[in-house]
């Protein structure tokens, strides 16, 4: 499933010409690194990371949780950013088709 | 904590500490002090650059300091193998000092703070996560920076480009932690000790991230389209940082652990990479009208010298090369802002063309530049990479004398040409201990074949003059096309590196 949706996210990205398409094609992929970096953290039945008291079960690995809200905050601010300048890329009167759009 | 482990954690804080001082003065006092607290930061960073240089130098263990006493803590990390890398942080940090003002506005100013801190962030980091967030840092302020001047469709591409070499390296990343290794930089030995089709993947997409990221062939027209559209402040942090961070990121996460595991598929496909990283560039060089398009192009055949040298294995000569090349490259783009180009004629006073010649010939690499004599382990690898980059380092020459320099006494004239009187002799130090004797057949091969690529450029002056070559191609590609020639690069290097298995 994780290469499909890759495989989807890397031929939109290059097959479609709308800007805002790329950026969520972008955004796609971006999402499936990260939840392939969860499934490694995950432990069958496993219990939340939390030293002392807890249960006796084996615990989720926590590291590639800590690391992937880092990387999910980067992809927030990297989707913010880019639709603010799609948003000023148009009202700048300039089409939102990559086929249509040269250096100025 | 020692007073050098306490440089390398301010090195990355200080810019970071000066932003939130002076949001903090414009939000509260209602004053401006984001100009000074650039240039105050800048000098900060340059005290705190020569103490950490000087606490490595002579072959002094690296600086290490784990931010917390806990396992897999944050680490910043400082090291001989990082001085490249800093000189090539510290040449545009010196400049910006006076010239600051290009960026008009309190928030750019706040931004270029942000920009900093990503930078030094990258150059202290001391783990291959920590790296990827202040290269995220760095770029997501650089992304904005380059829309400064209403120039957004560079930004986009840029941002389009820069996030897909970020996802490359965050999977990269994957591909470390699952192998059980942690996140050290270089690599544990458990990575060392995965199985090779593992190993493949990690080095296919951390070069893929750094090819991208670093404008390799035939990803290298957002670097060139950012230069035109921004600032010189701006232009000269992309022109060195950026090419200094891409040599150093593929030695450390590519070329070094594919040698340590003699994996031969990724110093392959860099070279190959490279090779046309060198030939591609000079080429739109030799043929563009666009002085500053001609600056941008020089940047990014360097890069691909840099990578072929690192897949000669010869990191320490990429890293001097890329990092002599950062400062000229500096003050290049800085005296770009004094003169005046219209067509093919460039104006400026005659200090200002005097020092725009000295750096256009350290750019080109052409003997008896100091730039040649670092090229010097190519030229040993054969005839053939000899050739090449002879051939590469004549266009890039020939692209700037086809420019009509011409004396304008009305032209801004700043004490740039004077600073540049005093950078070029400390560039021209850094590789006098490789100018061997064993070099200068090859400077005077390359003198006599200059004279003739310089009646060649007055000859591609006239037949430039009314045709725009290099134009249409620009008109012809679009970002759907060089999306695709990323994924293609992509393909490639899995192809290549992984197999078809």
């Amino acid at each position: 499933m994780t290469l499909l949706i890759v495989a989807l996210a890397v031929w939109g990205l290059v097959a479609s010409d709308h800007l805002i398409r790329k950026v969520m094609c972008l955004a796609m992929l971006e999402s499936m690194v990260i939840l392939e970096f969860l499934r490694l953290g995950m432990v069958e039945d496993g219990s939340a990371p939390i030293l002392g008291g807890g249960p006796s079960s084996p615990m989720v690995d926590p590291l590639p949780q800590a690391l992937m809200l880092t990387a999910i905050v980067i992809g927030v601010c990297f989707n913010a950013l880019a639709a603010a300048l799609i948003v000023r890329l148009r009202a700048s009167g300039r089409s939102l088709r990559a086929s249509e759009l040269h250096d100025d | 904590m020692t007073t050098e482990a306490a440089a390398v954690l301010a090195f990355p804080l200080v810019p970071l500490l000066a932003a939130a001082a002076a949001l903090s003065a414009q939000v509260l006092a209602r004053r401006d002090w984001t100009k000074w607290a650039v240039r105050w930061a800048a000098v900060a960073q340059l005290g705190l650059a020569v103490a950490m240089a000087a606490a490595v130098a002579g072959g002094a263990p690296p600086l290490r300091f784990a931010v917390s006493a806990m396992p897999l803590s944050i680490e910043l990390a400082f090291g001989a193998d990082r001085l490249g890398l800093c000189a090539a942080y510290a040449a545009p940090l010196a400049l910006c000092i006076g010239r600051v003002d290009q960026l008009a506005k309190p928030a750019l100013r706040l931004l270029l703070l942000f920009y900093m801190g990503g930078c030094a962030g990258a150059v202290v980091a001391g783990d291959v996560f920590n790296f990827f967030v202040f290269y995220e840092v760095m770029t997501m302020a650089a992304y904005v920076l380059v829309a400064a001047r209403e120039r957004y469709y560079a930004a986009t591409k840029y941002m389009l480009f820069g996030a897909a070499g970020s996802i490359c390296l965050l999977a990269g990343i994957v591909l470390v932690h699952g192998s059980g290794a942690g996140l050290s930089l270089p690599y544990g030995d458990a990575w060392t000790a995965a199985p090779s089709v593992h190993r493949r993947w990690t080095l296919h997409l951390m070069a893929a991230a750094f090819l991208i990221k670093s404008a390799f062939f035939p990803c290298f027209t957002w670097l060139v389209s950012c230069h035109v559209a921004t600032v010189p402040v701006v232009s000269a942090f992309l022109a060195s940082f950026t090419a200094a961070v891409g040599v150093w990121g593929l030695e450390m996460l590519v070329v070094a652990p594919a040698i340590r595991t003699g994996e031969p598929g990724p110093l392959g496909w860099l070279t190959a990479v490279s090779a046309m990283t060198m030939i591609a560039p000079a080429v739109v060089v030799l043929l563009e009208k666009n002085f500053k398009r001609c600056v941008a192009g020089s940047t990014v055949v360097t890069i691909g010298l840099g990578g072929l040298l690192l897949a000669r294995g010869r990191a320490g000569a990429a890293m001097t090369l890329v990092a002599a090349h950062g400062v000229v490259k500096a003050l290049l783009f800085h005296l770009t802002a004094d003169a005046g180009a219209d067509g093919l004629i460039l104006r400026a006073r005659r200090s200002t063309l005097a020092a725009l010649a000295a750096c256009a010939w350290m750019a080109s690499g052409v003997a008896p530049a100091a730039t040649f004599f670092l090229k010097a382990p190519l030229r040993e690898a054969g005839d053939a990479w000899a050739a090449l980059s002879t051939t590469a380092a004549l266009a890039v020459a020939a692209g700037f004398w086809k420019f009509r320099w011409r004396v304008d006494p009305e032209a801004p004239g700043t004490a740039l040409p004077w600073a540049c009187a005093l950078a070029l002799p400390a560039v021209v130090a850094l590789p006098a201990r490789t100018a061997a004797a064993g070099a200068l057949p090859a400077a005077l091969v390359e003198a006599i074949a200059l004279s003739v690529t310089a009646l060649a450029a007055a000859r591609l002056r006239q037949w430039l003059e009314p045709r725009d070559p290099v134009g249409r191609v620009h008109r012809a590609l679009n970002l759907n096309v060089e999306l695709l020639l990323a994924v293609l690069l992509w393909l490639g290097g899995m192809i290549w590196i992984v197999g078809l298995r």
